[in-house]
């Protein structure tokens, strides 16, 4: 099984088509996408073209119409306890204190006491969230409380990340506080993520790959590769030249798309 | 303010907030000393000046309280009050918390029984005793479920709000995680719904006292309702007013009691409602 987990990449979507209404609403058709090991892959793209959906497919929460999604070589039906998804609301349950948060997935997998207790003080300590250990996500702010979020995901050791706009209800500074962090991150230990976002920076600031969505009936218009050296550094990055030449070339296919009103927003983003 | 100057911290902000809070409750409590003293002299004048058969004055009653205390009457019947409506409280709990998580999570248990709670919801309660009477005699066995009877509703309906609205986000959450459904009722859809269950208790209760009520006057041989019979066709007013007295303070005592059981249980909700 270890041997085979090796051949495979992390995840194959292989003809994925989802439909909604009984066929009526094509949100993706026929698309095709591999995460190698190792890998950032964000997913750029116009509003309502399914990336969240796309991401709640591999997560096995949503059923593809069409296709399949193959994680390390088995097909997913249901969420696996090997990945673990950062949601764009948080998703933090109010009745739960921060630690109590954070050890909720892994309370789920009947881990032993002491190790939930030090993989929750591990991961606290990684999103800088000491001293908040009982707070209750009320009392935190928006940055605060997605960092409980990453730590809650970052706890289960998951094989593959899954980011649903993660960053998209904070503000524009905590924003990119939360994106330097984010970069050390996944330069201090290699990750595999799936990266969903609307800001075009952010994806090729973090992305090993940038794959750019069309609008609805949607699909995969281009697969970037985003040549930058690792460990890389958010603002020498910005300054690239090639940095600028990927934003426009992004911001070109995504306004190829000719939806004045969601390119708009996109811009809002920015 | 410069930006340098140290950002306020929880502890700063907190004080701040209690302070304000202190003075208002303070000015608060003296509108309503007065307001009670101005309401209680009126009453005194006015009560004086008529027929004790048919209205009296806080003195009185007072005089009345200490009497009806001292020779352990009060405390007779408030306790045979008392003991049904725990008992009629405690059975329409634990009959309508968990029948409210079924109905909201199980279309067929919805299904099978909307009808029957939604007429007997609408039912005016006080209809039914007299026939609770005929079945259950006038014992404690015909109180307690006169009084399950009037609480269960409230609390079914309320839980099975609670349920319903339970964030699908947070749901697909424990779902992402890999949940089980039963790990999901105890983490996710009971702490989500218990703001809604405990203001069903606290419904429930109001009820439950109207209920006590109503049984003790059909059955007519304890606790206050009897009472409050009792003095009222013997003419003895201030000795009227001790149950009823006695009635309202157990009515504010036990909404106080289940408002701090709703902070204490669920602070978060009291927080997002202040937002």
């Amino acid at each position: 099984m270890s041997i085979a987990q090796g051949e495979y990449p992390v995840v194959e979507i292989r003809g994925a088509t989802k439909t909604f209404n009984d066929g009526q609403v094509i949100t993706f058709q026929d698309l095709n996408l591999t995460i190698e090991k190792n890998k950032i892959i964000c997913i750029v793209g116009p509003s309502g073209c399914g990336k969240t959906t796309l991401l709640r497919c591999i997560n096995g929460l949503a059923k593809l119409s069409k296709g399949e999604i193959l994680f390390q070589g088995c097909k997913v039906s249901e969420p696996d306890p090997r990945m673990a998804m950062v949601f764009q609301q948080f998703g933090l349950f109010p009745w739960k204190t921060v630690k109590d948060n954070i050890a909720y997935p892994l309370k789920l997998r009947q881990v032993n006491r002491y190790e939930i207790e030090s993989a929750v003080k591990k991961n606290i300590e990684t999103v800088g969230l000491c001293g908040f250990e009982d707070s209750y996500p009320y009392q935190l702010s928006g940055g605060m409380q997605q960092r409980v979020g990453l730590a809650r995901a970052l706890a289960t050791e998951p094989t593959l990340m899954l980011m649903d706009e993660p960053f998209a209800a904070v503000d524009a500074q905590t924003r990119e506080v939360l994106q330097g962090e984010l970069l050390n991150l996944i330069q201090q230990k290699e990750r595999t993520m799936v990266f969903i976002t609307h800001s075009i920076d952010e994806a090729i600031i973090l992305g090993d790959k940038v794959a750019v969505m069309s609008k609805r009936p949607s699909n995969i218009l281009e697969l970037l590769d985003v040549e930058f050296e690792k460990p890389r550094d958010m603002k020498v990055v910005k300054g690239l030249p090639r940095f600028n030449e990927l934003r426009v070339h992004i911001w070109d296919l995504l306004m190829s798309q000719k939806n004045i009103e969601e390119a708009q927003e996109i811009e809002h983003t920015k | 303010m410069s930006i340098q100057s140290s950002p306020p911290t929880q502890s700063n902000i907190n004080f701040k907030q209690k302070n304000t809070f202190v003075q208002t409750l303070k000015s608060d409590t003296v509108v309503r000393a007065l307001s009670l003293v101005f309401v209680l002299t009126v009453w005194e004048i006015y009560g004086r000046s008529v027929n004790p058969i048919l209205f009296t004055y806080p003195t009185a009653v007072a005089r009345a309280f200490v009497e009806l205390i001292s020779n352990g009457e009060l405390f007779k019947y408030g306790a045979q009050s008392i003991q049904v409506l725990i008992y009629g409280m405690f059975a329409g709990c634990v009959v309508g918390i968990p029948m409210g998580v079924l109905t909201a999570r199980y279309r067929v248990f919805d299904k099978a029984t909307d009808m029957y709670v939604n007429a007997l919801y609408a039912t005016p309660m006080v209809a039914l005793v007299p026939l609770l009477v005929l079945w259950f005699g006038f014992g404690v066995q015909a109180k307690v479920i006169v009084i399950f009877l009037f609480t269960l509703f409230p609390l079914l309906i309320n839980t099975y709000q609670g349920v319903k609205n339970v964030d699908t986000k947070l749901l697909e959450v424990s779902r992402s995680f890999c949940s089980s459904e039963r790990q999901l009722w105890f983490d996710v859809i009971l702490p989500s719904a218990l703001p809604y269950i405990l203001a069903g208790v606290r419904l429930s209760l109001g009820r439950g006292l109207v209920g006590m009520v109503i049984a003790d006057f059909y059955t007519s041989i304890s606790g206050l309702g009897y009472m409050v019979v009792v003095y009222a066709n013997t003419f003895q007013t201030a000795k009227l007013f001790v149950p009823i007295v006695t009635l309202m303070i157990l009515g504010i005592f036990g909404m106080e009691f289940t408002k701090w059981l709703e902070r204490k249980l669920a602070p978060w909700n009291d927080i997002r409602k202040e937002d």
